[in-house]
């Protein structure tokens, strides 16, 4: 045996775990999934499921109160999250406790933190309950058990998330290009929107991507702190309902594609938008 | 940039203060029109912080900078460093690695109130300047570095600065190309006339290409002298160490001749007596002071000469025959180290050609060796 096809045997062998992984645990559910979503009961091709998700306003209002909380909540994650990236780029004092306190919600999980919002700024939450002894309330506020509950517990989550990803970005920037920049002539405002700004793009981008598929597949958040019967049923309670609470898997899993064509299409747009903004994306030189 | 020059720029005592660390003392310095001035030293000298106070990006702890009469800086109220006309090259070039080289270039430009055509033709004449015509579509990845340390440098003088600054600009290119820059960059300056600091580590940099040089340690200016000055007649034992004395003995004061301002020393070590004749002008106040006082209180003071100056052959003055302990062959010298009998490790340089434990008859001309006092703390 030759030295070339013994090391493509072992490159072979090396790679197979995670072939399998990948065969086993992606791509076959994956392909099952579809085929449960062209079919019908009898296992007789059909495209049924889908129509029934698009002709149902029940079922294909969830694809916009989904788009209504999940872009949003994207939004107000990343867009909050660029100055404080920005800010603390250099390092700042304490910046080992700010991120601490950061990666808390993370680390708790979505149900502790819902539990912990319902029972804080819940109508006898101690919020409501401050607001009102300070008379800036005249009634309970409602922040829980509607579309701001869900928002509110989809910033807390999602802005760490966002605000490290981006931190990390923006400080693995030269410094000196904001220098360079500077004695060119440049103000701070000058430097960060053509310099600074634009450089983090592929940061951003992938930020919003990842924050995005995190908020539109919401479904904890969604049911404990929104109203999952009416204004808040999310298209993953739909996906849920109809595989769990009906058993029509078909069905579940026509609005799971459905969900992952809806997020596909959103991170092509915002990988467009990046390419646009930053033509050099391919081409980061040791600059 | 629409600042016009200046006839000088006035450094005075500036500190710089980083935490607990003094990383500037005392610095005064005056630039004058069209004058290239190196600051030369090792690494933690504070050549790049004295550059970054001037430049206006790193605050000062305390002095003042003035633009012919006008301050810039007192450490209180400070022009910031977009304003003050300032150009400066970095040593990782720092282009901005989105934009072509054309808009790297007209970066600075566009932020002004030019025209785009204005804009067009002064980007072509740097980029004709620097010889990278041609390379406007470029991104700085798909260049070598070189190219890119000239785009670095079309990117500062296309805003036509005061003063440009450039910090270890040539430290990352290869030694040929380090040349090749070298001379590009005297020419650039002899033609555009523009007033340059210029920060190295490299003393034949320094020597190559400035009208005055600054040679610095842990924060304070040991000597400020033309390239012979410092190269000649270093004012101290580190200088006389970094430019290349090699051979630096301690040595014991055993007699002074005093001839106006000749003078003439007996010196000894370890049973070798030499004499080292010398100049000494109110320059050298502290050192001929430094070296009374060595002489009175019996103090070792210590010899600095250049490798180049000790010579093969006999002679009736300052013999130390010795025995050839190694010979690095550098094409048109040879580097060779000698011992003593008594000890004393000898660097010389020679075009003859010598082997491995012969026994050489060496010797130093009495000019040729500078003593110093010992240096405080």
């Amino acid at each position: 045996m030759n030295e070339e096809s013994r090391w493509t045997r072992g490159l072979l062998i090396t790679l197979l775990p995670g072939i399998l992984f990948i065969v086993f645990l992606f791509i076959y559910p994956f392909l099952y999934g579809l085929y449960l979503s062209l079919t019908d009961a009898d296992g007789a091709f059909t495209l049924a499921n889908y129509i029934k998700f698009f002709t149902d306003q029940w079922e294909s209002r969830t694809v916009g109160i989904t788009l209504s909380i999940a872009v949003p909540a994207t939004f107000i994650n990343v867009i909050l999250a660029i100055p404080f990236a920005y800010h603390m780029r250099h390092g700042v004092r304490g910046e080992k406790l700010i991120t601490f306190f950061l990666i808390v919600p993370i680390t708790l999980g979505t149900v502790l933190i819902s539990e912990g919002m319902l029972s804080y700024m819940g109508p006898n939450g101690w919020l409501n309950q401050f607001l009102l002894w300070t008379h800036l309330i005249q009634k309970p506020i409602r922040l829980t058990h509607n579309y701001l509950g869900v928002m509110i517990s989809l910033v807390i989550q999602g802005f760490p998330f966002a605000f490290l990803m981006l931190l990390g970005y923006i400080s693995g920037i030269n410094p000196d290009l904001e220098k360079a920049a500077q004695m060119l002539g440049a103000s701070k405002t000058q430097t960060f929107w053509k310099i600074l700004f634009p450089l983090s793009v592929p940061g951003i981008a992938i930020a919003f991507c990842l924050n995005f598929v995190m908020a539109f597949s919401v479904f904890p958040s969604a049911v404990l702190l929104g109203e999952p019967s009416g204004p808040t049923r999310v298209i993953s309670i739909a996906a849920y309902q109809w595989a769990f609470e009906k058993f029509d898997f078909n069905m579940g899993s026509a609005i799971s594609l459905i969900m992952a064509v809806i997020e596909l299409f959103v991170i092509s747009m915002v990988l467009l938008w990046r390419q646009r903004i930053y033509k050099g994306a391919s081409i980061v030189g040791k600059g | 940039m629409n600042m016009k020059g200046f006839e000088k720029c006035i450094v005075k005592s500036i500190n710089k203060v980083f935490g607990t660390k003094r990383a500037l003392n005392n610095f005064s310095l005056t630039f004058h029109k069209g004058e290239f001035v190196t600051f030369l030293g090792p690494s933690g000298c504070g050549k790049s912080t004295a550059l970054n106070c001037i430049s206006g990006l790193i605050p000062i702890t305390s002095g003042e900078i003035y633009i012919d009469h006008e301050c810039i800086d007192d450490s209180v109220n400070k022009v910031p460093a977009e304003k003050r006309g300032f150009g400066m090259v970095f040593q990782n070039y720092a282009l901005f690695p989105h934009l072509n080289v054309y808009n790297n270039i007209a970066f600075g430009p566009q932020l002004t109130k030019a025209s785009k055509e204005a804009i067009k033709e002064k980007v072509t004449n740097v980029l004709k300047m620097v010889h990278l015509e041609g390379y406007e579509e470029k991104f700085p990845s798909q260049m070598s570095g070189g190219e890119q340390q000239r785009v670095a440098i079309a990117r500062c003088i296309v805003m036509e600065p005061r003063l440009l600054m450039l910090d270890e600009p040539l430290s990352n290119l290869d030694a040929k190309l380090r040349i090749d820059m070298r001379y590009e960059l005297k020419t650039l300056h002899e033609r555009l006339q523009i007033t340059t600091i210029y920060v190295t580590h490299d003393q034949q940099e320094a020597l190559a290409l400035s009208d005055r040089i600054v040679v610095m340690k842990s924060g304070d200016i040991q000597q400020v002298g033309t390239p012979a000055d410092i190269y000649r007649r270093p004012a101290n034992l580190f200088v006389a160490d970094f430019m290349g004395f090699k051979n630096i003995w301690p040595v014991k004061i055993t007699g002074v001749k005093e001839k106006g301002e000749e003078m003439e020393f007996a010196i000894a070590v370890d049973g070798i007596s030499l004499t080292s004749k010398g100049t000494f002008t109110c320059s050298d106040q502290v050192r001929k002071e430094g070296l009374w006082e060595a002489f009175k209180k019996g103090k070792n003071v210590f010899t600095a000469v250049r490798p180049e100056d000790v010579s093969i052959g006999d002679s009736t003055i300052n013999k130390i025959d010795s025995q050839v302990r190694m010979v690095e062959y550098l094409g048109q010298v040879c580097q060779i180290s000698a011992m003593h009998q008594n000890g004393t490790r000898i660097d010389l340089k020679s075009e003859s050609l010598v082997k491995v434990n012969e026994i050489v008859p060496l010797w130093i001309h009495p000019e040729k060796i500078l003593i110093f006092p010992e240096e405080e703390g």
